[in-house]
């Protein structure tokens, strides 16, 4: 794809986005250019106009939503004038994250129906369109079925094959794999590659979660808080040298990178040859295993023992734990590590015939952080909700301290359990920032003098300073996710159950997030994550439990997790993480060598 | 309308001579509603009772409506259609006339001939225009609805697209009230007491959220739909064509003839009454 003669497809010179208001500018000065065939990868931090970007490419923005665009987009070279949405729409197709809010009918056909319609394509050629456009995402099975009964992957394939169909020249992508499971996801991008292999495509793609994507992409561009481009060009040179620079903004990176930066620094490697030769830092999972199994046999053995290390700490055992400082523990209150908090007994439940869960039996253990994983629509949410006693099971019970939920009382349950939704929305109670998070220390009879303290700190560890008089519902995505979990860590449960906290943030909230509760773990509290990110189960969970079809299919260590067989994992919808990837195929590589001897 | 939110209680499919299902809806809408028009013309119990009872076999002929589905939807019908036979019969708003027979006499309460025609015809009326409506609804799939509006009615595709994207929100925002409930219940908020101040309260804290969420929502469907390339354009040459066929001739020629019979056998018996505006 890195052809000398590249053609550009799309053009834009000093495209600037002005919102009524006059006051902030979303997208301002953007120069980039979307080259014939390639895979564009669009980052930046959160809020920094990506998504604005990307309609103001496809002219919603000025045509469909009041606002002032200046500068201008070339396609082929031609100015762009994009007075008929019908023709932009042929020219730039665009999926969006949420598979949800993008369909207007009900079954698959009618969707595709009323996109052809709409460009006014003739009656008789409709049905073939529909067919060829089902067939490039692999659904051509599913003419007949109704959207709301596929699964996450298959809707943004819908997506997908509904932008296809209109042959768009360029397609974006908004985030299309943030809310699917990983090898959903990994299956998403291969689907993509192949599509702009097979059709002459060019993709700009816009996304936090880069390791299904990394081998596939062609070009990067990056934006910055203010919304111009701060890099255009190959991603190499980007992640090579700006990588400081990037993780200070909270722009997520290539974990092959990461990776391989860690361990060359630690085997001794030290980033000599990434100062030489900037291609030899791997972006992808490929890369990353072909660089190492490539080194010679000590520098394998060294990185062997380097990989290990982490996960056989995180082994729940009792003995390996014993060296974390139990001080903390006894402070708090709590006996010892295997102390089971919450137990929940042969749980089933059915909402209106439909079995969601059936026999799930489970333990919450204090100071562990456990992670639920598993695909899309496997029930996670549902056991989460069963587990803090906001839904009834409808057989089986949840056992806290030795007495069922039902026999608590409400207060008394909820000072002991708390629970973070997936959308922080739902969550606010309040008028304010400052009242949402006075709130829980409000009806707990606090002095207004010690609730003012706390709330301070809050507002400083969370960035929230400067908001105390703002409306919740007017902060951005990233500060109401902060909000959200602020307002309930003010409550110190014992038991804090988190549904996809990191999802939407960007790379340096996730991790400052993750990192927090982890330390609530350590203190001796216990912490449930569902989450779909493998990197986050490996580094900060210490058993983790994957439910599917209504079942727990597995509960143990993630280690152990790694070390099943691969058709189990993918069956699960997993992708192990990088560092067990690679583990894996450096022993195979030293056996290989063993053997050869 | 409704059968298609779940498609669990979906009947078995019949090959009928004259699927209700099938027709075209914009012509089903027109002559039911016409049904109704005349059919409210009539006061009687036998015009109505004739023409409710036509219909239900129309229904049970030409449906393909799983019985308990139908049942549950025309109960509430049937228990509002009882409540005004009672007040009806029990507290006739008109003077009663002396030479009606009394037929019950119950302490303070008396029900005379006259009374209880009227209560019977007004009763029978509810469960008719339930009925007829039911007729409709249990068998129109909103889909077909608007193309058969856009095409036969010239409904701007606007407004019918907006309608159906609308419609596909109905069942989230029950998802999403619940959720809300749940949240706040793990925030302690969960508890509304009874008071005018606290209800006022809760009403405010959900149904911010709630608009806030449509808005956005709303937003993110109109974006979408632009993005597919709509206009509101109304030249547009529908991939699905629903059309107009003998079937649907055939079923208002029926109905018509439904009604025309339940008046004439009330002629016949001479018990035809014209409506002269009683309630």
């Amino acid at each position: 794809m890195l052809s000398e003669n590249r053609k550009p497809v799309l053009e834009t010179t000093d495209l600037s986005l002005m919102l009524d208001d006059n006051a902030a500018q979303p997208v301002s000065s953007v120069s980039m250019s979307l080259h014939e065939r390639e895979i564009t990868l669009l980052l930046g931090p959160g809020g920094c106009g990506k998504s604005s970007l990307a309609l103001c490419l496809n002219g919603i923005y000025p045509h469909a939503i009041e606002s002032v665009v200046s500068g201008n987009i070339k396609i082929y070279g031609n100015s762009t004038d994009w007075n008929d949405p019908g023709l932009t729409a042929q020219t730039v197709g665009i999926v969006f994250q949420d598979p949800d809010s993008q369909f207007c009918m009900l079954t698959v056909e009618q969707e595709l129906a009323f996109c052809l319609e709409n460009i006014g394509c003739p009656r008789e050629n409709i049905g073939a369109r529909i067919h060829d456009a089902l067939k490039i995402v692999h659904m051509d099975g599913c003419l007949d079925h109704p959207i709301h009964q596929l699964s996450g992957g298959q809707k943004q394939r819908i997506a997908i094959a509904a932008a296809l169909a209109l042959r768009p020249k360029v397609l974006i992508l908004d985030e299309p794999t943030s809310n699917l499971d990983p090898v959903t996801a990994k299956q998403l991008a291969e689907s993509i590659d192949a599509i702009r292999k097979l059709l002459p495509m060019t993709i700009l793609l816009i996304e936090h979660q880069l390791d299904p994507w990394m081998e596939y992409i062609d070009h990067l561009v990056v934006m910055n808080k203010e919304g111009t481009v701060q890099y255009e060009g190959h991603p190499l040179p980007f992640f090579a040298h700006q990588a400081p620079a990037a993780d200070l903004a909270g722009i997520w990176q290539p974990r092959a990178a990461l990776l391989h930066r860690k361990l060359s620094e630690e085997t001794g490697r030290l980033g000599e040859e990434i100062a030489e030769d900037q291609s030899l830092l791997p972006l992808s999972a490929r890369g990353l295993i072909a660089t190492w199994t490539a080194y010679p046999a000590h520098t394998r053995d060294k990185a062997i023992r380097l990989l290990e290390a982490p996960l056989r700490k995180k082994q729940p055992t009792a003995t390996v734990n014993k060296d974390k400082p139990c001080e903390i523990r006894k402070n708090e209150g709590f006996a010892s590590k295997d102390d089971v908090l919450l137990r929940a007994n042969r749980l089933t439940f059915a909402r209106r015939h439909n079995i969601v869960l059936q026999n799930v039996n489970l333990a919450i253990r204090a100071g562990e952080l456990m992670a639920i994983t598993g695909r899309n629509g496997a029930g996670k949410s549902t056991l989460i909700s069963l587990l803090s006693g906001l839904l009834e099971p409808s057989s089986g019970e949840v056992v806290l301290h030795g007495q069922p939920l039902g026999r608590w009382k409400e207060t008394l349950l909820r000072s002991r359990i708390g629970c973070i939704f997936q959308h922080p929305e739902h969550q606010f109670v309040a008028d304010t920032v400052y009242d949402e998070l006075a709130f829980s220390m409000r009806l707990q009879k606090r002095s207004e003098e010690e609730i003012r303290q706390r709330v301070g700190e809050l507002l400083k560890q969370y960035r929230l300073e400067g908001h105390e008089a703002c409306s919740p519902f007017a902060l951005s995505q990233g500060q109401k996710r902060r909000l959200g979990v602020a307002a309930m860590l003010t409550d110190e449960q014992q038991i804090l159950l988190c549904d996809e906290p990191t999802f939407g943030q960007d790379a340096y909230a996730a991790n400052e997030l993750m990192t927090s509760l982890r330390a609530r773990a350590d203190l001796g509290l216990a912490v449930v994550v569902i989450t779909h990110d493998m990197e986050f189960v490996q580094e900060y969970a210490d058993r983790v439990i994957v439910l599917n079809h209504g079942c727990i299919q597995f509960e143990g260590s993630p280690r152990t997790l790694w070390s099943m067989p691969e058709p189990f994992l993918s069956e699960q919808g997993l992708v192990p993480p990088m560092a067990s990837q690679l583990l894996i195929r450096l022993q195979e590589a030293k056996g290989d060598a063993g053997s050869a001897k | 309308m409704l059968a298609l939110q779940n498609s669990k209680s979906k009947p078995s499919r019949r090959h009928l001579f004259l699927a209700l299902g099938r027709l075209n809806p914009s012509i089903k809408a027109m002559t039911v509603v016409l049904c109704v028009v005349l059919l409210s013309l009539a006061f009687d119990p036998v015009t109505i009772a004739s023409a409710l009872l036509l219909t239900l076999l129309m229904t049970w002929l030409f449906g393909n409506i799983a019985w308990n589905r139908w049942l549950l939807l025309f109960a509430p019908f049937l228990i509002l259609a009882l409540g005004y036979f009672w007040t009806a019969a029990l507290f006739p708003r008109e003077a009663i006339q002396p030479d009606s027979v009394l037929i019950l006499s119950m302490g303070p309460f008396k029900m005379t001939n006259q009374s209880f025609q009227i209560a019977l015809a007004l009763c029978l009326r509810t469960l008719l225009f339930s009925a007829l409506s039911l007729l409709f609804i249990l068998t129109t799939d909103p889909v077909r609805l608007m193309l058969s509006l856009m095409q036969q009615c010239k409904l701007p595709p606007k407004l019918a697209y907006g309608i159906l994207a609308g419609f596909r929100f109905l069942p989230l925002f029950r998802e999403e009230l619940a959720i809300m409930q749940r949240a706040h219940r793990v925030r302690g908020a969960g508890r509304i007491r009874r008071t005018p101040r606290s209800l006022l309260y809760a009403f405010k804290r959900y149904s911010i959220p709630l608009l806030a969420g449509a808005i956005h929502k709303s937003e993110r469907a109109a974006v979408a739909m632009i993005s597919r390339g709509f206009t509101g354009k109304s030249d547009r040459d529908f991939y699905t064509r629903v059309q107009i066929t003998w079937r649907d001739g055939l079923f208002m020629a029926l109905m018509l003839a439904i009604v025309a019979f339940s008046f004439g056998l009330s002629h016949f018996l001479g018990s035809l009454r014209w409506y002269n505006g009683e309630l």
